[in-house]
């Protein structure tokens, strides 16, 4: 599994990695958000503001899949989403039971690409803390856990919703290196209040 | 920066089931709460029921009805957890993220029959002893059970799938559960009762024949219904 030869990176051939055309979601009667359309390519960076409940969490799971749209299309990058799409959310829970390192292994096995267990909790900081399980991680601990989750695949699209929150100043300074990273791979979409973080966008939205 | 990794094709099914069913594994054996909820209620239904029988025989019939309620609820009430337990802990959208539903479903399939089937021999090894009951037909009375295991585990995996992304989940999946289960307690006791000496040795084995289709039937489409309402 471990192979290089099966490991070969993708190739970008579309310019434009998302492309959202009049997405719409309520629930109930209540809208969420209404014909929202835009695109992104290869180094954007969408930044997505807007008070509590006006939807940028709801329109980062609508384009990860994890919920569906009332109307509109999401064309997500070429390939397997669990491969193509990374997704980080203070919402998504860890295993309580599962070590930082056994939650790497089982959604590197589950996307089927290598785990890089080693390599990610060196980056997220969380190296001394591979054998340590979810239950016992404090909140900070957990948000790098679930970037380096998301990372795992060096994605083409990566959504992270309040990437910021929890996290100390050197979970910010990651935060500032997984964006410049993705810049160069792909595009990424941040849902954030946080005005530290206004300063990654290349675009922005505010949601009413 | 690194470039996209390419995925691994090779035994990718093999591989993601393996990994879901390790994963149960790991969890339930680090916090056993569902297999001890199944062991605990079934140890106190045997020794309730023994106590209740003390000084008179239980009668083949009533004894392989007995076995079956326990059997039923000691199910009913560990397994649906496993599919339920991803959406309480919120983990659910890490599953979605990361891996394919029928390998979600059948992950969890063979984990809950290892599981289930480990309950129904401590619960049949206890229910035979404590009852001083004979089993003239071993292999009816064995493959009667393993053939109930198979059809009660499909149909509750299927029931927890189905109820999985519901806000009143548990009540759904119990209210699910039921009329899948009935079949198979009509065809489990048939076995059982054979097994236990009564009743035509044939009866017994369509029945035996009835809850393996009804479990095989069950686990095959189960898969696919789940895929149908995995991101609903």
């Amino acid at each position: 599994m471990e192979s290089p030869s099966n490991h070969r990176p993708i190739p970008l051939q579309e310019a434009t990695l998302l492309k959202v055309e009049g997405l719409s979601k309520r629930f109930g009667r209540r809208w969420i958000f209404r014909n929202l359309s835009f695109d992104l390519g290869l180094g954007d960076c969408l930044v997505v503001t807007g008070q509590n409940g006006s939807g940028k969490s709801t329109l980062l799971k609508t384009i990860a899949s994890l919920t569906s749209a009332s109307e509109g299309k999401v064309i997500l990058p070429p390939g397997d989403p669990r491969v193509t799409i990374g997704y980080s959310s203070l919402e998504s829970s860890l295993y309580p039971e599962l070590s930082c390192r056994e939650h790497l292994q089982l959604t590197g096995d589950l996307r089927g690409i290598p785990s890089r267990s080693n390599e990610l909790l060196e980056k997220v900081g969380l190296a001394n803390a591979a054998s340590v399980h979810a239950k016992e991680l404090s909140t900070g601990m957990k948000a790098r856990l679930r970037l380096a989750v998301a990372i795992q695949s060096n994605p083409l699209l990566l959504l992270l919703d309040e990437p910021g929150a929890s996290l100390d100043s050197n979970g910010r300074a990651l935060i500032s290196d997984i964006v410049a990273e993705q810049q160069k791979r792909g595009s990424l979409l941040i849902a954030t209040n946080d005005p530290s973080e206004f300063f990654y966008a290349t675009h922005a939205l505010e949601l009413n | 920066m690194e470039p996209p990794i390419r995925q691994d094709q090779t035994n990718s099914w093999y591989r993601e089931i393996r990994s879901v069913f390790l994963k149960e594994i790991l969890s339930e054996g680090r916090a056993p709460h569902s297999i001890l909820t199944g062991a605990l209620f079934s140890l106190i239904a045997v020794v309730a029921i023994s106590l209740t029988s003390y000084n008179h025989a239980l009668q083949p019939t009533l004894a392989s009805g007995l076995l079956w309620v326990v059997l039923l609820f000691a199910s009913v009430m560990s397994l649906p957890r496993m599919m339920l337990a991803e959406e309480d802990l919120g983990t659910g959208d890490l599953l979605r993220l990361t891996a394919r539903p029928h390998s979600i479903f059948w992950g969890k399939l063979f984990f809950n029959l290892g599981q289930l089937i480990i309950l129904a021999v401590i619960l049949c090894l206890l229910f035979v002893l404590f009852n001083n009951l004979t089993v003239p037909h071993p292999g009816i009375f064995i493959f009667g059970v393993l053939g109930g295991c198979t059809a009660v585990n499909a149909s509750v995996t299927l029931a927890g799938a189905l109820s999985a992304r519901a806000s009143n989940r548990y009540a759904l999946s119990t209210a699910i559960s039921v009329p899948l289960i009935l079949p198979i307690a009509s065809w489990g006791v048939s076995a059982v009762r054979t097994g236990f000496g009564t009743g035509f040795v044939m009866d017994g084995q369509h029945a035996v024949l009835g809850l393996f289709s009804y479990g095989i039937a069950a686990s095959a489409v189960g898969p696919f219904i789940y895929a149908a309402i995995w991101k609903s």
